[in-house]
């Protein structure tokens, strides 16, 4: 296992690189869902303005 | 050819409600793939017999480049359809799809420069590739920042559009970069002259990770899409039954 981590004496670039990305692919998640929810909670506002007299 | 899909595509209800039954086909096959790929590249991929296990960067960071690379010409092709054909709903995908190409396209520098320490002795150099790279990502920052200098969402979608059509130009000359010029990066990894340069135990894992960044990116845009084409239609009545008003 220590072998594993120790990326052969890389460990200090290779495993930065994958947490990198994988926050990317993580942010990238969570900012598309934000965008939908906030683009659907605009839109219901939108209509309930509208609805009221 | 009949042209029916394209035109029904254009459509905001269609285009939300497909997006919505597409997401899931793209997230599940993305993560499996992925996972795959880290499995393969990460513990079943032999150390490169140069670079040792320092190029297992090589499985983050060349799909992150593609999708940098690939995104950007989706935009610029989106672009121009909205240009040409007035479609809102390509204006729409160009829009979805930038901020995922700009942070993948930090994820390609800042995984290249991790790279480039053990093996050049320096994080960052101006080289062709490097260079070419970075001017990327600012192109992607300008389109993102051009769209939120105007409250007008017609008049960003038409101007960003111009941006992402004219900034396309930089896309072959990243790739060709390390062909065209004496560059520190590498050269092409999967293929050269027709063939792998790589064996089956190594190239199998990154082709996975190239198909699973390219699935995920398919599943991030289709709800970001869906976000983009809400804020895009003001009283239409399917929106009303989709938001459950």
């Amino acid at each position: 296992m220590m072998r594993f981590l120790d990326m052969g004496g890389y460990y200090p670039w290779v495993w930065p690189a994958y947490a990198v990305t994988l926050g990317v692919m993580g942010l990238n998640i969570y900012w598309a869902k934000r965008l939908r929810e906030r683009a659907r909670r605009a839109a219901l506002r939108r209509l309930q303005t509208q609805e009221e007299p | 050819m009949t042209w029916t899909w394209f035109h029904r595509l254009a459509s905001p209800p269609h285009l939300y409600r497909t997006a919505g039954r597409l997401t899931p086909w793209f997230a599940w096959p993305a993560a499996l793939l992925i996972l795959a790929g880290l499995i393969g590249g990460l513990w079943l991929a032999p150390p490169d017999y140069q670079q040792g296990d320092a190029y297992r960067i090589m499985y983050v960071h060349a799909p992150s480049a593609w999708l940098s690379l690939m995104v950007y010409t989706i935009m610029a092709v989106a672009g121009a359809i909205g240009l040409i054909w007035r479609m809102k709903a390509a204006h729409a995908l160009a829009a979805a799809a930038a901020p995922i190409g700009a942070s993948f396209t930090l994820a390609t520098l800042v995984t290249g420069s991790l790279w480039g320490k053990p093996m050049w002795g320096t994080y960052w150099q101006w080289d062709p590739r490097l260079t070419s790279e970075l001017l990327l990502f600012f192109l992607y920052l300008g389109y993102m920042g051009l769209r939120a200098a105007f409250e007008d969402l017609q008049r960003a979608d038409r101007v960003s559009a111009v941006l992402a059509v004219v900034g396309v130009i930089n896309v072959p000359i990243i790739h060709y970069s390390v062909v065209w010029w004496n560059s520190l990066h590498q050269g092409p990894s999967v293929m050269y002259l027709g063939r792998p340069t790589m064996p089956p135990s190594m190239l199998v894992p990154l082709l996975l990770m190239f198909l699973g960044f390219t699935l995920f990116f398919g599943a991030v845009v289709l709800v970001r899409l869906q976000g983009e084409v809400l804020n895009r239609e003001r009283a239409a009545r399917w929106v009303e039954e989709e938001v459950g008003a």
